[in-house]
Formats: structure tokens, C-alpha cells, sequence
């Protein structure tokens, strides 16, 4: 189970928890099946985040999402990825190191995501 | 004492084998006219040991040099400060900000000039970038840690790679037999530098620094940013050094010159008490800082 932003929400994701308006009414239940189109409605409704069925994303280097939510085209994610993953090979023996490169990678996955360029 | 031809190098001898001694020697000795400090500054920094000065005093001091005022005062209303009003003159900024603060930007002001070689063997203004995120990341991690001294950090994290910079003026055949060596074997420029001289960027860093009468805690935290360890005073400002130099890195925050990451000492990560949550925060103010910094980058054109 994680916790995605709605914007994220893809075509067959299943539901691993309710989702209630402000008011407690029932809007989707466990399980249901998720459309696409259910991201603008939900925040339509004041619900920005939900819990869908499935594995953590992996955070080896291998996140793909950024802090935002929004996606980034594949090469240019590749390549931050590729760069971070060589500049840190020869330390990733070491846990702190490996915590620095996860936190790393995320924020400059988010920064590049908000077209915020390198520094 | 070691007396190179007619600089008088002071270099503490636990810290330096004689070996090592002799490749400085190699390295630095025959520079003539190393890069100098305006004598404003060392005016400055002697006249705020005093606590009676005031100031105006200072204030005086810092504006005789026009160009020098000009460039401090870009800094001082830079947005990283975000005063409301426009600060116009020296005086005023010490009253608003204090010594050590403008101090430290004027210092920050005139050491620019030495990045601003035009040279397109190395890249300067990548390595200025560094230099800043470096003082930047200090400072938010210093107060993140709740550091003793917050300012002093700034000026240690600013000229941390300072020897990189001596050895691509004044070095040239040194320095490129250096990057040949990094680009050949993909290495961290610490790891070429004691392969083939068997001495790093921050002794000759700390060099420099003695040669423009920085306090020992200056030195001695430019000399052991990649071997805190070896620290048995001044600690915390070597650690926060250390570790800001490895964030300015892992957020490609500028260019250190290769395409590694040194490794954060187990040491300084204890010592700090440092954790995800801590160090997740530090990089978004590092990102935020920099992005108000914009006026620091400025001034490199």
C-alpha cells in the first residue's frame, strides 16, 4: 500500500483505503477500481492524496517520482539518475551515504520537475 | 617556521610530513605575486577585535575602498537578505547586520575577483558556484545543529576548494597533470592530488589562508575538510565544512571538479547528530538560499 498525490492517479489502480468528503460522506470505498479521470474530481472534492494497492516505490535511485507528483520526461530523469548513481558508486557501502543520495536525487528529481534549473 | 624563498609559510608541523612539506614547497614556492586580499579587509578584520570600535569606525574603513563598498552593498541588498528598504551605505548595513556579517560579505566581494579568470582550461565559474552553495549549506546547517558560531562558517565553506584555485592560477603544469589524472581515472580531485604530489587542495588552501592572516580556525578548517578526522581543535567549524561540501556535491549545486563524492565521516556524522529529517530540511534551504543568492552568482559577470 503507499500513498500517491491524485494527479498521479492511473487507469486501474485499485483503492487500499476509503476516501470521505470533509463532511464524512463515503465518495470511494477499499478496493474500487480507479479511472483517470478521478484525480480532477478528487480535488474537486478537497482530497489531494490517497492510498492505492502496491509496492513502495523503490528508493534506490530508482524513484521516479518526484516530491510533486509530476512526471518528468524520461531521459531527463534517466540522466539524473545515471549521474547521481555513478557520483555515489564508490560509497554506497556506507548507510549515511546511501541516505544522501536517496534525499539527493528526490529534491533534484522535484527542482528539475519545477523547471527549476541547475544551479 | 619553513621559509620558502621569500614567503615565510607557517604550516603546523603535526599536520605535514616532510614530504608533504617539500611538494608544497614545489607547488607554491615560486609563486611571486600570489593573489592578495585588498589590505581593506585585514584592516577591518583587525579593527573589529576591538570592542570598543563602533560602527562608524569600520564603516569608514570598508568605504575607502569604492569599488570594494559598491560590490558589498550589491550583496548586503541582495535578495538573500530581503530588507525591505535599500541599505546605502556601509555604515548602515554593520548597524542593521553587524561586523562579522559585513565583514564576511566584503570578504565574500573581494575574493571573487581571483575566481574570475577568463582561463577556459578550468571551470571557474563552476567552481565559484561550489564555493558559494558550500557557504551557504554551512550556514543552514550550522544553524540546523545549533552551532556556536554561525558566521564564521559562511567564509570556512566559501573558501574551502580555495587551493584548487591557487594551484589553476599559479600551478598550471601541476594542476592540468591533476585534471588529466581525474579525467583518466574517474576519481575525486583529493584522490589525484595524493596520488601524484602526495598533497591535497586544503593544505595548499590553508597556505593561501596563512598567507592572508586568517584565523587558525579558518585554516585549519580549510585544511581538514576532507580529513576531519585528523581535527584536535576547532571541530565543529571542520565538521560543518565537511559535510556541506558533500551536500553542495550530492545536489550538483556548481562543479568541484570531478564527478565523485567524497564519503561523510562516520565521526562527523555522529558528532553532528545527523539524521534524514535534518539533512532533507538542509537541502531544501540550501535550494531556497541559493535561488535568493542570485546577486552572489552576479557578481561573477
Amino acid at each position: 500500500m503507499r500513498k500517491i498525490p491524485v494527479e498521479d492517479i492511473e487507469e486501474g489502480m485499485v483503492l487500499a483505503e476509503e476516501v470521505r468528503d470533509d463532511r464524512g460522506g463515503m465518495l470511494l470505498n477499499v478496493g474500487d477500481k480507479l479511472r483517470k479521470t478521478y484525480g480532477t474530481k478528487l480535488l474537486a472534492w478537497g482530497v489531494a492524496e490517497i492510498s492505492v494497492e502496491g509496492e513502495d516505490s523503490a528508493p534506490r535511485a530508482h524513484n521516479s517520482k518526484p516530491a510533486n507528483g509530476q512526471r518528468l520526461p524520461k531521459e531527463v530523469e534517466e540522466k539524473i539518475l545515471e549521474r547521481a548513481n555513478h557520483r555515489f558508486a564508490k560509497v554506497m557501502e556506507e548507510p549515511s551515504m546511501r541516505k544522501i543520495l536517496d534525499l539527493s536525487v528526490k529534491h533534484l528529481l522535484a527542482r528539475t520537475a519545477r523547471g527549476q534549473g541547475p544551479i | 617556521m619553513q621559509h620558502f624563498g621569500n614567503t615565510a609559510v607557517a604550516i603546523d608541523p603535526t599536520a605535514c610530513t616532510a614530504v608533504q612539506t617539500e611538494q608544497l614547497k614545489e607547488l607554491v614556492g615560486n609563486i611571486d605575486n600570489i593573489p592578495t586580499l585588498p589590505t581593506v579587509i585585514a584592516e577591518v578584520t583587525e579593527a573589529i577585535r576591538d570592542p570598543r570600535v563602533d560602527a562608524s569606525h569600520v564603516g569608514q574603513i570598508i568605504s575607502r575602498d569604492q569599488a570594494l563598498s559598491a560590490k558589498t552593498l550589491r550583496l548586503v541588498n541582495s535578495a538573500f537578505y530581503g530588507f525591505p528598504r535599500k541599505i546605502t551605505n556601509v555604515t548602515r548595513a554593520i548597524i542593521v547586520m553587524g561586523f562579522n556579517k559585513v565583514r564576511n560579505l566584503a570578504l565574500t566581494a573581494s575574493v571573487l575577483d581571483t575566481f574570475k579568470s577568463r582561463d577556459k582550461d578550468f571551470d571557474y565559474a563552476g567552481l565559484w558556484k561550489h564555493s558559494l552553495g558550500t557557504a551557504i549549506a554551512a550556514e543552514v546547517l550550522a544553524k540546523m545543529v545549533k552551532a556556536g558560531d554561525t558566521e564564521d562558517v559562511f567564509v570556512s565553506g566559501l573558501l574551502h576548494d580555495i587551493g584548487k584555485l591557487v594551484m589553476a592560477l599559479y600551478a598550471k603544469e601541476a594542476f592540468a597533470r591533476i585534471r588529466d589524472y581525474v579525467e583518466r581515472n574517474d576519481v575525486l580531485m583529493l584522490n589525484a592530488e595524493m596520488e601524484l604530489y602526495e598533497i591535497d587542495h586544503g593544505l595548499v588552501g590553508a597556505w593561501l589562508a596563512d598567507e592572508w592572516k586568517f584565523p587558525p580556525k579558518l585554516t585549519r578548517a580549510i585544511r581538514l575538510h576532507h580529513n576531519p578526522e585528523a581535527a584536535r581543535e576547532f571541530q565543529e567549524i571542520i565538521y560543518i565544512t565537511h559535510v556541506s561540501d558533500i551536500l553542495c556535491r550530492a545536489l550538483e549545486i556548481g562543479n568541484g571538479g570531478d564527478r565523485r563524492i567524497p564519503q561523510l565521516s562516520r565521526t562527523v556524522w555522529a558528532a553532528l547528530r545527523l539524521n534524514e529529517s535534518m539533512l532533507d530540511k538542509c537541502m531544501s534551504e540550501i535550494f531556497e538560499g541559493l535561488d535568493k543568492a542570485k546577486d552572489f552568482l552576479e557578481l561573477l559577470k
